[in-house]
């Protein structure tokens, strides 16, 4: 089937070959195809080779011992726990820049792998659209300027009827309301995250003590550490701002930006804790502090806080969450068909709840490619 | 050690799918070229983070401009010369093989009298020494070397990478190989091969 010209041409290297010594072999980068395996026509010519020059095997396998050497000179740290890590950061962000240009495209975004270490708390926020037009001597704002961070920020509007997801950088969620917007930077600076909201939104916010989340309308500031709580300031009514768990401050935003350039510590401001709500009035710069009437729940919240199953086929359980996180499980329908469990959900985020199924059943689970994988037994 | 290349058309699907959007390719990309840039940016920079920020970076780059880019034909070779670039734009340059440390550890503590013992002191022995052979090249022909056997690239993707003339490349290869089998231990090779690759 060869040419007559290319079978000389072989045959001409296959003499030159004998010649050859181990780092002449390690040099010709068709020995070295064979040796990787990267080539079919490679491999068929030096086992062929090989079997017509017998007396040639001792350099060879020289060659391919000086080989493996060489490769082996150049280990690292690099672990697969690491590959997927920095690979899912890449995936979120990627997702993440995407819905900016393409806002009316909802696309679920919740990434577990980063709430498994947070407090996952839940937080409304709407904040008030209207401009402040009151001015006050000596304190004029015109528009408001948010105060520099470590990166320009980007800008994610929602102008459809459906809440919108948004990952920040830190792995806090916001579910952003139909008509709102939101900046943030794509990577928090420090030492606080802040972010800057017109509307409606809901937040996720991954505790970090030595990080404080901020989040900026146009006339306050909400300062989080981590915890649960809705803020309204949609420009028709009054900023809200109400307190499921933890705590939560609210300042008026000159009095917090003017205090952080004077870089001092003391603000006036109000310290909320749970159940309790406060009402701003811009003419008079206060807020109002009262008790929560009911239990806020919010259109855009994210989903259901409360789960109890009785006697419940973990099939089923899993589906459940599923469809409440809109995140993919991948698991074993007809084997996890028949184990019934009885177990309730307040306040923990997905993984937990994942993990709690998963150690009554004596299962395992594990983030892939942004699905949770869950191997488990047959039960009977 | 990078893995065995994927056949060529299964990257093409990858990278048209890149191009196209899907976030999916971007993550298999990623976690395919990992291991090679990883270990490549080490060798360039040594310091860990710093080397997963620009290869974050990187593959936010190409992100960005992925309707832009090239159609590219050996997508490790041209990620590799992409990082390449962006390492060499920072002030600090080395060209580490690897830490003593490393191997230092590999090598028993004690001496022992098994054969198979012996046998995997003295394959260590023997990576010791090439390292430290590999160690007193120059920087260039380390780097060749380097691109060469473990990241398995040809003279022709060697060339792209670090910006040379092929036949330069060609022609270091075998210079350096030839230098340091001057300086190998051929009889201990022999031994070796024998034990680990019977007959």
């Amino acid at each position: 089937m060869l040419s007559d010209r290319l079978t000389s041409i072989l045959s001409e290297s296959m003499k030159a070959y004998r010649r050859y010594k181990a780092d002449e072999f390690v040099a010709d980068e068709s020995f070295q195809r064979w040796q990787t395996g990267r080539s079919p026509q490679d491999t068929a010519f030096w086992e062929q080779w090989k079997l017509d020059n017998p007396d040639c095997l001792g350099e060879l396998q020289r060659a391919e011992r000086l080989l493996t050497s060489l490769r082996l000179q150049y280990p690292d740290d690099l672990t697969p726990a690491t590959i997927e890590q920095e690979t899912r950061k890449l995936v979120s962000w990627a997702l993440e820049s995407d819905q900016l240009t393409q806002p009316t495209r909802v696309r679920p975004l919740i990434t577990p792998w980063r709430w498994a270490a947070a407090a996952c708390v839940l937080v409304g926020l709407s904040v008030g659209g209207w401009y402040y037009q009151h001015q006050r001597p000596q304190r004029a704002i015109s528009s408001p300027a948010p105060p520099t961070v470590a990166a320009g920020l980007q800008e994610r509007v929602n102008n459809s009827a459906q809440p919108v997801n948004v990952l920040l950088s830190d792995g806090s969620l916001v579910v952003l309301g139909p008509k709102s917007r939101l900046s943030y930077p794509q990577r928090f600076g420090s030492p606080a995250r802040a972010v800057y909201l017109t509307g409606e939104a809901f937040f996720e916010v991954v505790k970090n003590p030595a990080r404080p989340f901020l989040v900026y309308t146009t006339q306050t500031v909400v300062k989080v550490l981590g915890t649960s709580f809705s803020v309204r300031a949609d420009g028709a009514s009054p900023v809200r701002v109400a307190v499921r768990t933890g705590r939560v401050s609210v300042y008026g935003r000159l009095d917090y930006e003017t205090a952080q350039r004077a870089a001092s510590r003391r603000v006036r401001g109000l310290v909320l804790t749970p159940n309790q709500q406060a009402i701003y009035s811009p003419a008079v710069d206060t807020w109002q502090r009262s008790l929560v009437e009911e239990p806020l729940r919010l259109e855009s919240e994210a989903p259901s806080q409360r789960q109890t199953f009785e006697e419940a086929p973990v099939a089923r359980i899993l589906a459940t969450l599923e469809r409440s996180y809109g995140v993919d499980l991948v698991f074993d329908e007809e084997g996890l068909a028949r184990c019934p469990l009885t177990t309730s959900f307040v306040e923990e985020n997905l993984l937990e709840r994942i993990d709690i199924v998963c150690q009554a059943i004596g299962a395992s689970y594990e983030v892939l490619d942004g699905q949770i994988v869950i191997t488990s037994q047959r039960c009977h | 050690m990078p893995s065995t290349p994927p056949i060529v058309d299964s990257i093409t699907q990858l990278w048209h799918r890149f191009q196209g959007g899907d976030e999916r390719a971007l993550g298999e990309l990623a976690r395919q070229y990992y291991p090679s840039l990883y270990n490549y940016g080490i060798r360039l920079l040594t310091d860990p983070e710093t080397v997963k920020d620009a290869i974050q970076d990187l593959f936010m780059e190409l992100w960005r401009q992925r309707t832009a880019l090239p159609e590219v034909q050996f997508v490790r070779t041209y990620l590799l010369k992409s990082l390449r670039y962006k390492l060499s734009r920072r002030r600090q340059r080395y060209w580490l093989l690897d830490t003593d440390d490393l191997f230092e550890s590999q090598l028993p503590s004690q001496t022992c009298y098994e054969t198979q013992c012996i046998e995997e002191e003295e394959q260590n022995q023997q990576l010791y020494q090439l390292n430290q052979l590999i160690s007193a090249l120059s920087r260039r022909q380390q780097e060749i070397i380097y691109l060469r056997f473990f990241q398995e690239l040809d003279n022709a993707e060697i060339a792209q990478v670090m910006n040379i003339d092929k036949r330069s490349v060609a022609n270091l290869v075998s210079k350096t190989l030839a230098q340091l089998r001057a300086q190998w231990l051929y009889s201990s090779l022999l031994l070796l091969s024998r034990l680990v690759f019977p007959l």
